[in-house]
């Protein structure tokens, strides 16, 4: 059963996830961008594997939600570390 | 599983927020970035944590929260997105203005950004330096507080009084006082812009142009003296154009007047063609422009307006750009040079040829150098090379080694006394030619007094000396002539008493032998009286010829008779070791010739004889033989021949001989061998004179130690004379015919009666010319012949005869004389002299004489 919350979550991340592909030209400025918007997808990815959890597969589709979102909160973590080596190293004066 | 895997997530979640709070400082996160980043990651770990302790199992109470937090988390992506652009933006801009400002701060143009009322929001580093003032108390202050010091307007008012459009930019050049003085500003002002805040703002850029101003003033004041100066040149100069027939693109006023033109327009209008007299020579031109990029000094014939022809030297350079070719260049009027200069040449010309026919050259001495310069008529002269530079040396080679020293000394005399230095001297020529000059010179002196040049002028003077010699000869000849005119005068007046007394002594004594028996002693005595008055006589006529008083007429001459003579008068003059061979033919026919010129032949030839066996003696041989002309010379034409005869005279000595080279020159003028004053080389080339005029020849034959030989050769006369007149000893008898004699001298009178009277005439002697004229007068018809005395008192030979011939113009006259053949011109005096007697006077010459001008016809 598709719950409130989680539509929310999808229409709100279908959304960003257009904006960011149409903007997709000045996100890759921001350095080390991959990490970053693979985060997002991992967890865009993590909130529809919630959703079809409901209705098929649902130990196979909340185990990869469950892993999805980890996958994201690494992604998140490797981009911060990296985002900050880039300046650290002075790249960011470029 | 689950539990354990969203563990790990909001571990990762707490590590990145560790990361954040402890890595952020360094970074370009603005602090409302930081703070949505760090809202995402906490959202991210509570929604961990609450799934965790959802599938932990520990508590489900928390579920509403989870889903709470699970819609919130995309739009903290959102936000966080958004900062991060924002991020990005910012530093994108941020490196914009620090490029930007890199540039305008080393930018070297003044930048100004104002408000309308002209205060300054923005200045470049390049105006607070200009101004000198920090770029504080600028910002925010009038700009006309900062510059208008001179009370003027720095900017002009109606830009901002909107006389001008403010919408459109203005340019404008001040000159304000900055920390370096006074300088010029060019100000670009922009239109009135709207900024982002807005407010109107003008952007001025000023540059300093102060340097670019003065290099212009500089160069326009260039560009102005430029102009004047070519406005003002004497030369003229123009630009065309070369192709077709030319066009004047520029030219300057001297270009115009060169060519008669009134102004530069006028000209300019003018084909180049047209200018050019020669267009063939423009073509040239054009063609070696092409060629060569320059053309420098060609002279070149224009044509002026008038039609006129000058002469210019043509300088030309080609200037070649994308699309035409054309030429600068500038012309020289050099029609009065070049007048000048063939007046020059002509005058050099001259000059020369003056001194070529004055024999006259010149040179200069280069004291510091020792070498000289000479013109062509100096090497004309001394048949050195011309164009050559000589040294002391090769001059004091030229120099006539005894005249050498003389001309050093002179030389230097004139030097020491800054005189001129003038003296005749002799070169000797590289062929050994020996040549007199006249030199001359100058000095020239620096400030200091040192002698730096001479020069001088050489005149060959040779042909002057040699006159001058042969005047000497000459006058030394004059006066040896004068002495035997003397001579001869003094002897033709002996000879004339020594005739009249020798005359009544031959006839007398021949009559007196002719009237005495046979083989009588006495016969023997008036014999040789005779012989001996005749030999007397020949004595006489000797000393006639020798002394000139013969005359020079051509006659015919028996060559063999004057040879006899001239052998012995040769005998007696050259010493006895010298032995005189001779062989004469008597019987040659006759020579037309001058008796003497012929004596003279001999004489030159013997004497040159005699000259070569001077000193060992030896034999001179002289002959003379008749020859038919072809046996002389069988390869004369027929045309060339005198006559069928010829007489050879050959007259030969074994002296020293001649070499070939003295045989070459034995008949020029002047050429001798013999010691100054023994000779004037004069002999042989006065015989080949005679016998020029005779139409003679001459050869010779010589050999070293052998000996030399002359053979002459003199035509015979065509006509022999009269066997009869020439052979007959018996004189022709008369018939009676009355002969009145005439002489001052009354022995010679009746002498010459008696002989008439045994030559069967009837003669009448008188001793006084009056007597003898009273007597014609009284029976002109008496006398058939008149045998008169040349010279007598009162009335002469000649006087009586015309007088005779007044009263009988048929009485013939015969003149005696003892003066010799100097008397034959008389003969023509008078019509009715019609013949000579010279004295003594033999029988058979008179009754030959007086039968032959009473018996013409005979």
């Amino acid at each position: 059963m598709l719950e409130e919350n989680e539509l929310i979550m999808l229409v709100l991340g279908l959304a960003i996830l257009i904006r960011l592909l149409t903007t997709y030209e000045r996100l890759r400025k921001i350095p080390h961008n991959t990490s970053l918007l693979l985060s997002f997808v991992a967890f865009f990815a993590a909130t529809v594997a919630t959703i079809c959890e409901g209705y098929l597969l649902p130990d196979l589709f909340n185990l990869m939600e469950h892993l999805l979102y980890m996958t994201s909160a690494v992604l998140l973590t490797f981009w911060l570390w990296s985002f900050f080596k880039h300046f650290e190293g002075g790249a960011g004066s470029q | 599983m689950i539990a354990i895997i969203d563990a790990f997530s909001l571990g990762f979640c707490c590590l990145a927020m560790a990361i954040l709070i402890g890595k952020s400082k360094n970074s370009p996160l603005m602090r409302d970035q930081k703070l949505l980043l760090g809202g995402l990651i906490l959202f991210m770990g509570v929604y961990y944590f609450c799934i965790f302790v959802k599938w932990a199992g520990i508590t489900g109470r928390l579920e509403a929260f989870e889903n709470f937090e699970g819609a919130l988390i995309p739009m903290w992506w959102a936000f966080v997105f958004y900062a991060l652009m924002n991020m990005i933006a910012t530093n994108e801009i941020k490196e914009s203005e620090s490029k930007y400002r890199l540039i305008v701060e080393n930018q070297s143009e003044l930048i100004l950004k104002m408000d309308p009322d002209l205060k300054i929001r923005f200045a470049s580093p390049s105006f607070c330096r200009m101004i000198g003032k920090p770029e504080a108390d600028v910002l925010g202050r009038p700009l006309l507080s900062i510059l208008d010091q001179k009370g003027e307007s720095f900017l002009p008012y109606e830009v901002f009084n909107k006389t001008v459009d403010p919408s459109q930019p203005a340019y404008f050049e001040k000159i304000v006082k900055t920390s370096q003085g006074e300088r010029l500003l060019a100000w670009h002002l922009s239109a009135l812009t709207r900024e982002g805040d807005g407010k109107d703002v003008f952007i001025a850029v000023g540059r300093d142009i102060t340097e670019k101003s003065r290099t212009e003033k500089k160069l326009a004041s260039m560009d102005h003296r430029y102009r004047t100066l070519m406005e003002n040149l004497p030369v003229g100069i123009f630009r065309a154009s070369i192709e077709g027939q030319g066009r004047l693109l520029m030219v300057n006023k001297a270009a115009a007047a060169m060519l008669g033109y009134d102004s530069e327009l006028e000209l300019l209008k003018i084909p180049v063609s047209d200018i050019f007299s020669d267009n063939g020579q423009r073509r040239e031109l054009i063609k070696r422009i092409k060629a060569e990029g320059v053309i420098v000094g060609v002279e070149a014939a224009l044509r002026k307006k008038d039609g006129a022809i000058i002469f210019g030297s043509v300088t030309m350079n080609m200037i070649e750009d994308e699309n035409n070719i054309y030429v600068d260049g500038i012309i020289e009027n050099v029609t009065n040079v070049r007048q000048a200069l063939n007046a020059l040449n002509s005058s050099e010309r001259l000059h020369r040829q003056a001194q070529l026919i004055a024999k006259v050259g010149h040179w200069e001495q280069d004291i510091t150098t020792m070498t000289y310069e000479y013109s062509e008529g100096l090497a004309d002269i001394l048949k050195i090379p011309k164009n050559l530079t000589l040294d002391f040396d090769d001059v004091k080679r030229l120099i006539h080694p005894e005249d050498l020293q003389t001309v050093l000394n002179e030389f230097g005399k004139s030097v020491k006394s800054r005189t001129e230095y003038d003296m005749t001297h002799r070169y000797v020529l590289s062929d050994g030619e020996v040549k007199y000059v006249h030199s001359k010179c100058v000095h020239e002196f620096d400030a200091d007094g040192n002698h730096t040049k001479s020069i001088g002028t050489v005149q060959d003077v040779t042909e002057i000396k040699v006159l001058e010699s042969d005047k000497h000869n000459t006058e030394r000849q004059l006066r040896q002539a004068q002495k035997l005119e003397a001579i001869g005068t003094l002897a033709g007046g002996i000879a004339h008493d020594f005739n009249n007394i020798l005359t009544p002594i031959l006839g007398f004594s021949q009559m007196l032998a002719e009237n005495l028996p046979d083989d009588t002693r006495n016969r023997e005595s008036a014999q040789a009286i005779y012989e001996a008055a005749l030999r007397a006589s020949d004595l006489v006529g000797h000393i006639l010829t020798f002394s000139r008083q013969a005359d020079a007429e051509r006659m015919p001459v028996h060559v063999a008779a004057i040879l006899k003579e001239a052998v012995k008068f040769v005998r007696a003059s050259i010493p006895s070791t010298i032995n005189i061979k001779q062989d004469i033919q008597t019987n040659c026919l006759p020579v037309l010739a001058d008796p003497t010129q012929i004596h003279q032949i001999i004489m030159n030839l013997s004497t040159n004889a005699y000259y070569a066996m001077q000193e060992k003696g030896g034999e001179l041989t002289i002959s003379l033989k008749q020859k038919r002309r072809t046996d002389l010379f069988p390869d004369l034409e027929e045309s060339d021949a005198n006559g069928m005869y010829y007489l050879h005279l050959k007259v030969q000595d074994t002296g020293q001989g001649m070499d070939k080279e003295t045989m070459d020159r034995i008949f020029d003028p002047y050429f001798t061998t013999k010691k100054r004053g023994e000779g004037t080389g004069l002999g042989l080339s006065t015989v080949i004179g005679i016998l020029n005029q005779l139409g003679g020849r001459i050869s010779v034959e010589s050999k070293i130690d052998a000996g030399t030989v002359f053979n002459v050769y003199l035509p015979c006369m065509e006509k022999l004379p009269s066997a009869a007149a020439a052979s007959s000893s018996q004189p022709a008898k008369g018939n009676g015919q009355e002969v009145l004699v005439v002489d001052d001298e009354g022995t010679v009178a009746n002498m010459l009666s008696q002989m008439l009277k045994n030559l069967d005439y009837v003669p009448t002697a008188v001793s006084d010319s009056l007597t003898a004229l009273e007597l014609i007068q009284a029976a002109p018809q008496k006398f058939a012949l008149v045998i008169s005395d040349l010279t007598m008192p009162n009335l002469t030979g000649v006087e009586l005869a015309k007088k005779a011939a007044e009263l009988n113009p048929d009485l013939p006259f015969i003149l005696s004389s003892g003066l010799g053949d100097g008397i034959s011109g008389k003969a023509s005096e008078s019509p009715n002299i019609k013949d000579i007697l010279h004295k003594p006077i033999t029988r058979s010459a008179l009754g030959r004489v007086v039968n032959a001008v009473l018996n013409p016809e005979n």
